[in-house]
């Protein structure tokens, strides 16, 4: 079954379920994308909340066998594959969160007409002799200024 | 005076923390999951890698913190983000974009002498000849194709069949040939047809402008001809003998043949493929029935469930590798697309799997009458009387009018999967593509919903699949991919790679 | 092979002398770029004035041209270009006679690998650099088959490096000229820009990647954000339209991850026209920092094969280099180049009874002290 400590599922019926989750561990944004995601098979419904848990009502699409569905999804395994993509859609939101502004960033430069690799690097070349005597005519010249000798490890 | 060696410790970085950069991941089965990154370089691993790795538990200094290190998954302090070298890839996977609309397929006429089962155009028989398209309007088409700011442009001549307007391509291949060298563009030309009417006049024609043929070939005779009715019930005969013909004058790498699938052909893709092999074709193309136009309609005839395609897929592609390890040369083109797009830094020039979509941005279609179409599909909906994608008159239109009109705006707020449900959590996304003209035929919906379309379900089940065959560990089939991408045999792979002692 | 030399100076130079050997005595109008050779005391003192410089090959040249009376000379022949310094210390800079001439940029360099084969002098040598080396181009004759430009790191001299391959494009332009650097220098785009625009027709830079682990790489390197540079400097240079080869050098720290390396440079690097993949040569630093490198070569097939696997079925050019034929497995033999230098090639005595000796390229010449257990003669195999 399902590995979600804090949301546990209750079978109403042979073919409708009830799920509870702890809205401060499961965001409202992963519970609708897994919702989404198992629209092919169930009905949805997830209605307001008073408090800061979700309550998810489930029912199955399909509850008689058909030609065309001759072996139809039972409930459990149904409100147990929801639970396991809950966690997973869960993750991917803190994903998307954390490397939202990186991605803008990414998306940007490849389109910009300009844009990529027109910076210096980080950091600077140097050496233990440095580019400060007079003779070494160096003009490795960063385009934000002058050489600066880095210290050795 | 000597400098001192420093261990590898002091190249890592005090801080042990990493950030993560931006990536998708999905089970590939009930042991396995894979990881993707913007640019479809990916990770397969046991399921809960994803887990660690979000939830910041993965160890430093381990192998497989390296391996993300070293993909762009995660960055940490011993090496600045590289955020130029992703924008890099990211660009060379999205190179397709550039030129925008290279595909130009011109409908030189809506009459064809077949009466094919899954046909999307009008059956109009031989004496119709209002359903050509006239020179006013060729000329008008032949402009707007110059328009587009492609080097490269490809000229596809569709019908119907048309070889039965064989005037109408000549006025419309010297017009486009005069443009393109006056433009200084480069112009291939490719013709698709069912070959039964060609003549050695035509043949000869079609190799001094160096035009391509593509024609249709659906498996033996009887496949092919339970498929593709025609007066006298031989069009595989006439097929077979003409692409003899073509080869003779063309060359045979200048004469292609693509199948289509149907109720019919669903429980023979051995016998299909070995009739590929039989007429000594290198590529075949499995494709899913479309479902547009006459397929529709006819949909008790020609219609079949996705499991079915799936398995008949499947099947198909393992008769296929055992051909390519038995020493024949036979590409699955489905596969070498999303191979390609797996395997290699690059994204493909195939306007139906693509994101941002082809359609209107890398392909418009010319009808007979000047109408202008996002795609080849979104002319078949208008003979059904659906005009949601139709952009324009070359007649009424500009280019800009085209691309401005609210039928190319709608298409393009739906065009790119990164922004679509399902599709923006997707790990495949890097790897599939966005069709708003299939969603808006099969589910009325331009935006589509991923739960119950075919399109995802085909996509994500064959993508699966070939992960499972990439990840197996047989370097014989890693080989025969190699080698369909890079256009050789798998003898070529051979001598280029380690021996086989 | 010998390279160098040393004497006794007579005293009258203080600057370093560049000039080409003769061994014959030459007219008056042919004496200015020469060093002749030869027993100077044999001669009456006219018929030595002239030249650059003079090499006593019996006794002490007293006279007044800069001199030195070296010891060993039997290595010198007519034609090879030397330099002399006041020190009476003669290094060869160029052998007409050899496939293998190499440019030295300078002795600097801002990396420090553990396996340097020419450890870094941290000397500023820039100006005795540059005009040792435009004077060795401007006394080449007839034009080499390629010239390597190496050092330390030829960047550091900065932009004078352009003057110097400058020249050899004027003077050579048909010779292909490979250089190698670290290639950090390249991350700053302003700099690659100006190598891209003097527009040598043949021009090739060898890099060092040694993983796909900005920490592996860096501690090979021992030069901390060496990896940012060295990609980002690689990008730069394709940006440019320069071209590219990889190199890695094959030893204990590089060896684990060098099936990931591979996948990297494909996906990375995929412009790369080349891809070296080298043994470890037991010279410069190598010996100090053996513990930490060592690993037999005939212990790490599976990873190498492994590797050449990715690369090559991608399609990209790989070779293999400094390997012996007996070490190395028979499916990797396609991929193995000679590629040892001339002047430090040598075989061992186990190599007497090999039938694949020829088509072998031998070790180095430090190698007799150290190389895989598993050297030995090969049985020529009936179709191989």
């Amino acid at each position: 079954m399902a590995e979600s400590p804090e949301g546990f599922s209750q079978s109403t019926s042979e073919h409708e379920a009830t799920i509870r989750l702890d809205g401060r561990i499961y965001s409202r944004e992963a519970v609708l994308r897994t919702c989404h995601a198992f629209t092919d098979v169930l009905y949805v419904h997830v209605p307001e909340s008073a408090d800061s848990n979700l309550t998810i009502q489930l029912r199955l699409k399909i509850t008689r066998p058909s030609l065309e569905h001759p072996n139809p999804t039972r409930i459990e395994d149904a409100v147990g594959e929801f639970c396991n993509s809950l966690l997973e859609f869960e993750l991917r939101r803190q994903v998307e969160q954390e490397t939202a502004s990186v991605r803008q960033l990414l998306i940007a430069k490849a389109f910009s007409e300009s844009g990529i690799l027109e910076e210096d690097p980080p950091g600077a070349i140097s050496d233990p002799v440095g580019f400060e005597a007079p003779s070494s005519v160096v003009q490795i010249r960063p385009n934000s200024g002058p050489l600066v000798k880095i210290a050795e490890p | 005076m000597a400098r001192s060696f420093y261990p590898a410790e002091a190249y890592r970085d005090s801080d042990p923390r990493y950030q993560l950069l931006p990536f998708r991941f999905l089970r590939l089965d009930d042991k396995q999951e894979v990881l993707v990154n913007e640019v479809g370089e990916f990770v397969v691993g046991p399921i809960g890698t994803a887990r660690t790795l979000i939830t910041k538990t993965l160890t430093s200094g381990s192998d497989l913190y390296s391996t993300f290190k070293a993909r762009q998954f995660l960055t940490d302090g011993s090496s600045s983000q590289l955020i130029d070298l992703l924008a890099t890839k990211y660009r060379t996977k999205h190179s397709f974009i550039d030129g925008f609309t290279k595909l130009h397929i011109f409908v030189v006429t809506l009459r064809c002498d077949h009466s094919c089962q899954y046909c999307q155009v009008s059956r109009q028989t031989a004496d119709k000849s209002a359903f050509d398209m006239n020179p006013a309007t060729a000329a008008k088409a032949v402009d707007l194709m110059m328009e587009s700011p492609a080097k490269e442009i490809t000229l596809e001549l569709q019908g119907g069949e048309p070889l039965l307007a064989f005037d109408v391509i000549r006025l419309v291949v010297g017009l486009a040939e005069a443009k393109a060298k006056a433009l200084k563009k480069d112009l291939r030309i490719v013709v698709t047809t069912n070959l039964a009417n060609v003549t050695n006049d035509i043949l000869l024609y079609l190799k001094e402008h160096h035009i391509r043929v593509s024609t249709s070939l659906d498996g033996p005779a009887a496949i092919h001809n339970a498929n593709r009715p025609r007066p006298e019930n031989n069009s595989y005969e006439l097929t077979t003998e003409n692409i003899a013909k073509a080869r003779r004058i063309l060359g045979n790498d200048q004469v292609a043949a693509l199948m289509t699938t149907t109720h019919v052909s669903l429980e023979h893709v051995e016998d299909i493929i070995d009739e590929y092999v039989r007429q000594e074709f290198h590529s075949i193309f499995l494709r899913p029935i479309s479902p547009y136009g006459f397929a529709v309609r006819t949909k008790r005839k020609t219609g079949y469930e996705i499991d079915a395609f799936l398995k008949f897929y499947k099947t198909g592609l393992a008769h296929i590798l055992n051909l390519n390890r038995q020493g024949y040369d036979l590409a699955e083109v489905y596969a070498k697309i999303l191979l390609t797009k797996i395997l290699t830094p690059y994204g493909t020039g195939y306007v139906d799997l693509q994101s941002p979509a082809g359609a209107g941005i890398n392909v418009l279609v010319y009808n007979y009458d000047g109408d202008v179409y996002a795609t080849d599909e979104a002319r078949m909906l208008a003979e059904m009387g659906d005009f949601t994608f139709r952009l324009g008159n070359v007649h009424r239109n500009s280019r800009k009018d085209l691309f401005t009109s609210d039928e190319f705006l709608n298409l393009a707020a739906t065009a790119c999967n990164q922004s679509l449900t399902a599709c923006s959590d997707c790990a495949f996304q890097a790897f599939c593509g966005s069709d708003p003209v299939y969603n808006h035929s099969t589910q009325h919906d331009m935006f589509g919903h991923r739960p119950s379309s075919d399109f995802c379900k085909r996509n994500m089940e064959v993508i699966k699949h070939l992960f499972q065959l990439i990840t197996s560990g047989d370097k014989e089939v890693m080989r025969i991919f190699l080698a369909w991408i890079q256009n050789v045999g798998l003898a070529d792979i051979n001598k280029m790679a380690p021996s086989c002692v | 092979m010998r390279l160098t030399t040393s004497g006794i100076s007579n005293g009258r130079f203080n600057r370093p002398i560049v000039g080409r050997i003769s061994r014959e005595p030459l007219p008056l109008d042919s004496r200015r770029d020469v060093v002749f050779l030869g027993d100077t005391s044999a001669l009456a003192p006219e018929s030595l004035l002239g030249y650059r410089a003079l090499i006593s090959s019996t006794g002490r040249y007293s006279g007044e041209s800069p001199g030195i009376s070296a010891v060993n000379h039997e290595h010198l022949l007519t034609g090879d270009i030397v330099a002399l310094d006041p020190s009476g210390f003669v290094r060869t800079l160029y052998r007409p006679a050899s496939d293998h001439n190499i440019v030295f940029a300078t002795g600097r360099c801002n990396s420090n690998c553990l396996m340097c084969s020419q450890p870094p002098k941290d000397v500023d040598d820039t100006d005795a650099m540059v005009s040792r080396n435009l004077e060795l181009i401007r006394l080449i004759d007839n034009p080499p088959k390629r010239l390597v430009i190496t050092g330390g790191e030829p960047t550091l001299l900065g932009e004078r490096l352009f003057t110097i391959i400058e020249a050899l494009r004027d003077k050579f332009p048909t010779t292909y000229v490979h250089m190698l650097s670290n290639g950090r220098t390249f991350a700053w785009p302003s700099y690659t820009a100006k190598l891209a625009a003097l527009r040598h027709p043949d021009f090739m830079l060898g890099i060092p990647v040694y993983s796909d682990d900005p920490v592996i790489h860096d501690y090979v390197v021992q030069a901390k954000g060496a990896f940012d540079q060295t990609v980002l400097g690689i990008q730069q240079l394709a940006r440019f339209g320069l071209r590219v080869e990889i190199r890695v050098v094959l030893h204990a720290v590089t060896i684990p991850r060098l099936a990931y390396l591979a996948e990297y440079i494909y996906r990375n690097l995929t412009f790369a026209e080349h891809v070296a993949l080298m043994g470890l040569e037991n010279i410069g630093y190598a010996p100090r920092n053996m513990k930490s490198l060592w690993i037999d070569p005939a212990d790490y097939q599976s990873e190498l094969e492994d590797a050449v696997e990715i690369l090559s079925s991608r399609g990209m050019n790989v070779s293999i280099y400094n390997h012996q034929l007996c070490v190395l497995r028979r499916s990797l033999w396609k991929f193995s180049r000679k590629s040892i230098s001339d002047w430090k090639n040598i075989y061992l005595k186990a190599c007497d009874a090999c039938q694949e000796k020829d088509r072998c390229g031998g070790f180095f010449q430090w190698a007799d002290k150290l190389h895989s257990a598993q050297i030995r003669p090969l049985v020529r195999q009936a179709l191989s």
